[in-house]
């Protein structure tokens, strides 16, 4: 096949980018993973070092932030099962917004009890903020992360790149006949 | 026992989510409309859910 030698070449570089902008977006996914599970740790740290319990509405911003963090974790898993997709990738990050305006919602819900001047508001303080302030501000940054990692390029997985590099074009395939007759 | 049943939601959709079984997306509907509706209820009640 004389036309495809150059076209392969063309297909080859086109993959090496593909494969590095891929395995770019799957670790800034993972890394989100970690910051998720790192921030839960970092509640629990606070709730047993300074002996508070969690109030209802600190739960279920713990319950969000977990809920989060399994939008991240169904595109990693449909992506080292068979490949990262658009759909998957979509549908993880559509996942990870949702419960975050979820989270949102009970933090906002929080700060607007504790609003009012005086109010020492609920738990101590960490860093000068309450950890539903921290919650809230984690929880828009979490829509925006996935805001962005949604308009980023993709790629492809190494396996859907197979698939890519094996399938016939059907133009160049009729060139190429039509050159051995 | 409701944040025990929720956070056994988030545990069935993680199983869900692992085996890629067709109640993924179903369970964690029903978790966040659920954790929605028990907010919403206790922003529209006298008692809150922080006291």
């Amino acid at each position: 096949m004389v036309i495809g030698v150059p076209h392969r070449r063309h297909d080859q570089s086109a993959h090496v980018e593909l494969l590095a902008v891929a395995r770019l977006y799957l670790l800034a996914v993972t890394l989100n993973v970690w910051v998720l599970v790192v921030i839960l740790a970092a509640a629990f740290a606070v709730q047993f070092w300074s002996g508070e319990p969690p109030c209802p509405l600190c739960v279920m911003q713990r319950i969000a932030l977990m809920l989060i963090a399994l939008g991240p974790l169904h595109i990693l898993l449909r992506a080292y099962a068979a490949g990262l997709t658009c759909r998957a990738a979509a549908l993880g990050q559509g996942m990870a917004i949702i419960a975050a305006v979820l989270g949102a919602v009970a933090a906002g819900r929080q700060i607007l009890l504790h609003i009012l001047p005086g109010d020492p508001g609920f738990g101590s303080p960490v860093f000068g903020l309450h950890l539903y302030t921290w919650c809230f501000i984690a929880f828009s940054g979490q829509i925006a992360a996935s805001a962005v990692l949604l308009a980023s390029p993709k790629g492809r997985h190494p396996r859907s790149e197979v698939s890519v590099e094996t399938q016939h074009h059907p133009p160049v395939d009729w060139i190429s006949k039509a050159r051995s007759h | 026992m409701i944040y025990a049943t929720f956070m056994l939601l988030v545990l069935l959709t993680l199983v869900a989510s692992s085996r890629e079984h067709v109640l993924e997306l179903p369970l964690f509907w029903v978790t966040v409309l659920w954790s929605l509706a028990y907010l919403i209820a206790d922003m529209t009640s006298p008692l809150t859910l922080s006291f």
